[in-house]
């Protein structure tokens, strides 16, 4: 008998901070799917590999909530790619995550300090 | 099947997967311009992505409203299934609506007669009182007037008190319609307050009118007044005859008012005296009591044993015997005699129920074993392991659903059939029908049997092995579990069948020897009617005896006529459920710790020979038994066994207390055998029988004309009417029926209840009988290979045989065992049910083990054969 063990091997994100570094990468404008996950990949130096198996789902997650918005468009494989873009909702939710998220790192950078 | 919103999903879904598509597009293509093998790159690709369709169903769920959605998925998918799978879908929806059907007509009734309250304001703060005196064999005996009275004092605990002298009756004269016997209730006016009812047209009886002198008024039924009156509201203050005096019309009752009993057509005020008010003696009223809110049964009764033994010290001459004053929720008193055999009955179809989805659950493991490898490619391909129980359980509610709806027909297709279980007296006041508890039950069981069918093969064929399940050739061995789930199924089916055959093997048998009791009289042959005569009519007594003597003497010469008599009360006829019993003192040794008592009979020369009841000593009545001719008894052997023990009771002497201090002695001259009086299942009682020529000032009367005769009883109606009006034209014969249909009456509820029972063992018979035959058969189907191996080490046939009837064998044994045990807890509960038969008498226990047994054995027997044919060549070869 097999049971889905579905992410165990890889490096876990944060419970929501994926939504938020998906937030973050399409600041700089629309990009589709493949895209996402190789900008987080790079931009990380490789140290962040975003599963597909989450990154999808979230996707039409945020899109539901109204923070992203997606049109197709060509892309470079001679296809349409669905483009994902922030909407005015999803600006607002980057800058409260991102405050958020600083507040957080500050908090534990000064627990987690040597006396 | 289309839904609305099927379009829109299935757009999103091209989208999703035109998504992905770009997806691996992309990466391909960045892979081929690193340097990649295009071939290479694919694979990859794919590779590094994972689980494509685990990917898309999550994403899926993000889209909202997808349980609803995945729910409507997996119903689309099952009826595919079951569109494919015709003879497993009907058989299963066709048991399983037998079952629920079953269940849920019996359980109607339950809620019709048990659990709804009856039909009036405060039914649940409705009693009746009785007086308890079991010391003496009446642990529920009718009220006296003066203790009604007393019991109206208890304010404490009762709001209100009210008295009916039930079942008068009164002849309707006038008008071209023919006479007719109808049965009226004495009430007292409060009665209808009590019980919340109020008149339909006119009104309800006011205290002026229940008062001596005003009496003369009526409330009519809804049944009369359609009947007779023909609905016409005009009625209402118009005079009418009973028993030629005039009684006006107040008002007419609604429909389904039948209070106390199902008969009751008149209502006529009790208009007690103050000298009726004070006799502590007589007992014919029935009590009924509205609690205070907030005063408990238990409170009413020790507040009620007060106050009789109170009234017991005060009056010790009349209520010697009186143990208490006794409460009952009036709903009890109707109920009682039906509950337990109501109880029997749902217990016994929910049993059907069990078996029916024992037997599902097995076709449903058998089925799954053929799923495996669907059920293993969905785990591998990413479905969770909830997401196939879930769509296993919705299959399985698809059709328990199914079943349900079909099951709700089906008793309401009987619901007719059904009303024969509502005890006689509530049968106009409450109805079948399929009102909202019903059907939230009809719901309620199929969403739970869904479960008890459905639950262990889900789970089972869920836990499958992927990487087994999809090995082609892999051998599907039978799993050990799936085994034992089998065989539990099995064993409980069996056990459960044991109990109904073991249930209806003790009614049958309780059946068998209420019908071939000796009643003490024999009913062959044996016309009765019901000749209700006046006192209005026939002002003096001997007016009355010269109608009676002039009608038996016309009856006797009509043709086939034997013997003809008359009689006060039938046997298994009494009215209002008692037969009055009269007190007598013995002359001579008088023991002060005896009540003499005895019920009371006025028979006609001829009666007993007509009834064909036997003489044991002296003589029965004749000729010379006149009105001035001494005054005469016969008594029955109870009688003269209990009052004159070790003596002998002819010749001796007792007197009768006709009221106003004076007395009548009689002389016993014969003794008669016992008669089942009050009911087939009833010992007898002490009786005593004057001759009617010598009862005058007896409250006693004839009215059951009884005549045998040879050939067909009921040829001779025609002419017995037509006899009587020729003698009196506006006396009404009523209950023309023969005794035969009296003693089958009788036992009417107990024969309904035999068959009903009888037919739901006959179905769990069945049911196991397939059950047992469906789990060795695939038993053997799936160890072909094992069996294939014996053979080809050199077992013989007969070792094979034995070897698939053993294992059937053990598991009949098991069940034999836990069904044996289990029913002896259940018959424990049957004992008001069973006559002349213990709960424990072995010749049910053994005659249902052996049947079921021989059922087992049989059932496995083709399955054995088959096994026993395995060409050990051929089932290796297939390996």
């Amino acid at each position: 008998m097999t049971r889905e063990k579905p992410y165990q091997d890889r490096i876990e994100l944060m419970q929501g901070t994926l939504d938020m570094l998906v937030l973050r990468t399409l600041q700089w404008g629309p990009q589709h799917g493949h895209g996402i996950g190789q900008v987080i990949r790079t931009k990380s130096d490789d140290a962040l590999q975003i599963e597909h198996g989450s990154l999808y789902p979230a996707l039409h997650r945020l899109e539901r909530k109204g923070w992203l918005k997606s049109e197709w468009r060509p892309s470079e494989a001679n296809r349409r790619a669905k483009y994902y873009s922030l909407t005015a909702a999803g600006k607002k939710q980057l800058l409260a995550e991102q405050s958020k998220w600083n507040d957080l790192v500050e908090t534990i950078a000064r627990v987690m300090k040597p006396a | 099947m289309r839904f609305p919103w099927s379009g829109r999903r299935k757009d999103r879904r091209h989208e999703l997967q035109e998504e992905l598509d770009a997806h691996f597009a992309i990466d391909i293509q960045q892979r081929i311009e690193a340097g990649c093998d295009p071939a290479e790159a694919g694979f990859a690709s794919r590779r590094d992505f994972g689980n494509v369709s685990r990917v898309k169903e999550v994403t899926r769920e993000m889209w909202g409203g997808t349980s609803l959605e995945r729910l409507i998925q997996d119903i689309r998918h099952s009826l595919r299934r079951l569109w494919k799978a015709p003879a497993f879908a009907i058989t299963t929806v066709l048991t399983l609506a037998l079952g629920i059907g079953a269940t849920t007509a019996i359980f109607s009734v339950v809620d019709a007669v048990l659990l709804r309250s009856l039909p009036y304001r405060d039914a649940h703060r409705l009693v009746a009182i009785y007086e308890d005196r079991s010391r003496t064999g009446f642990p529920r005996k009718e009220f006296t007037p003066a203790n009604y009275v007393d019991c109206k004092t208890q304010k404490g605990i009762f709001d209100d008190v009210a008295a009916i002298d039930a079942d008068r009756f009164y002849n309707l004269t006038g008008g071209a319609a023919t006479p007719e016997r109808l049965s009226a209730e004495g009430v007292t006016h409060n009665l209808f307050s009590l019980l919340g009812v109020q008149a339909l047209f006119g009104h309800v009886f006011s205290p002026q009118e229940d008062r001596p002198g005003s009496e003369h008024v009526v409330l009519i039924s809804h049944r009369l007044w359609l009947g007779r009156f023909g609905g016409d509201r005009s009625v209402i203050g118009r005079d009418i005859l009973l028993n030629g005096e005039k009684y006006s019309v107040v008002g007419v009752m609604p429909p389904g008012f039948s209070f106390p009993n199902k008969n009751a057509d008149l209502w006529v005020p009790t208009a007690f005296t103050s000298q009726d008010l004070a006799d502590r003696g007589s007992h014919f009223l029935m009590v009924v009591a509205l609690l205070r809110p907030g005063v408990t049964i238990k409170q009413a009764n020790a507040q009620l044993l007060v106050l009789s033994q109170r009234l017991r010290r005060q009056h010790m001459d009349v209520m010697q015997f009186v143990d208490s004053f006794i409460a009952d929720p009036l709903q009890n008193v109707y109920t009682r005699d039906v509950r337990a055999g109501l109880i029997l009955l749902l217990a016994a179809v929910g049993f059907i129920l069990l078996i029916a989805c024992a037997n599902i659950a097995n076709l449903l493991l058998s089925r799954a074993v053929g799923r495996q490898r669907e059920i293993a490619l969905r785990a591998a391909l990413g479905a969770a392991r909830s997401r196939i129980v879930r769509q296993l359980l919705t299959e399985s509610a698809v059709l328990a659903i199914a079943a349900g709806v079909l099951g709700i027909l089906l008793a309401e297709g009987n619901f007719r059939f059904l009303r024969n279980l509502i005890p006689e007296d509530l049968s106009r006041t409450v109805s079948v029908t399929l009102d909202l508890p019903v059907l939230a039950f009809a719901i309620l069981i199929s969403l739970v049997s869904t479960f008890m069918f459905g639950l262990a093969p889900a789970l089972q064929t869920s836990k499958v092995d992927i990487s087994e399940s999809l090995k082609e050739g892999g051998r599907a061995g039978v799993g050990v579990r799936r085994k034992n789930v089998g065989n539990s199924l099995v064993i409980g089916e069996i056990a459960l069948s044991l109990m109904l055959l073991v249930a209806s093997g003790l009614l049958i048998e309780s059946f068998a020897n209420l019908r071939h009791l000796d009643p003490g009289f024999r009913s062959d042959h044996v016309l009765t009617a019901r000749i209700d005569v006046p006192e209005t009519s026939y002002r003096s007594f001997s007016s009355r005896t010269q109608f009676f003597q002039t009608v038996l003497e016309r009856v006797r010469v009509l043709p086939g006529v034997e013997r003809a008599g008359f009689s006060s009360p039938l046997p298994l006829l009494p009215e209002a459920g008692f037969v009055p019993e009269a007190d007598f003192v013995p002359e001579g040794v008088v023991r002060p710790d005896i009540e003499y008592g005895a019920l009371d009979h006025v028979v006609s020369p001829g009666y007993f020979e007509a009834m064909r009841i036997p003489l044991m000593h002296g003589r029965l009545f004749d000729s010379r038994d006149g009105p001035s001719a001494p005054s005469v008894a016969v008594i029955n052997e109870t009688m003269a066994r209990k009052f004159w023990r070790n003596q002998n009771a002819l010749g001796k002497r007792f007197r009768i207390d006709l009221g106003n201090s004076n007395f009548r002695s009689f002389q016993i001259v014969g003794v008669v055998g016992d008669v089942r009086q009050m009911s087939l299942d009833a010992v007898a009682k002490e009786e005593m029988y004057f001759p009617y020529w010598q009862a005058e000032g007896n409250y006693m009367m004839p009215r059951d004309l009884v005549i045998r005769i040879t050939g067909n009883p009921m040829d001779l109606a025609g002419a017995l009417r037509k006899t009587v009006w020729a003698v009196a034209p506006d006396q009404p014969v009523s209950d023309v029926r023969t005794m035969d249909d009296i003693v089958d009456h009788e036992v009417g509820e107990r024969r309904i209840q035999t068959v009903l029972l009888g037919g739901l063992a006959a179905l769990a018979l069945v049911l196991a009988c397939v059950g047992i035959y469906g789990v060795v058969a695939y038993l053997v189907t799936q160890e072909h290979h094992q069996i294939g191996i014996r053979a080809a080490l050199g077992a013989t046939p007969r070792g094979i045989l034995r070897l698939v009837l053993a294992r059937a064998s053990k598991l009949t044994f098991i069940g034999l065992s836990i069904g044996i045990l289990a029913a002896l807890l259940i018959t424990r509960f049957m004992k008001s049910l069973l006559f002349g038969v213990s709960g424990i008498d072995p010749l049910p226990f053994v005659a249902a083990a052996i049947l079921l047994t021989s059922v087992a054995l049989l059932a496995s027997y083709l399955p054995a054969r088959t096994a026993m044919r395995i060409d050990p060549v051929i089932a290796l070869r297939c390996e």
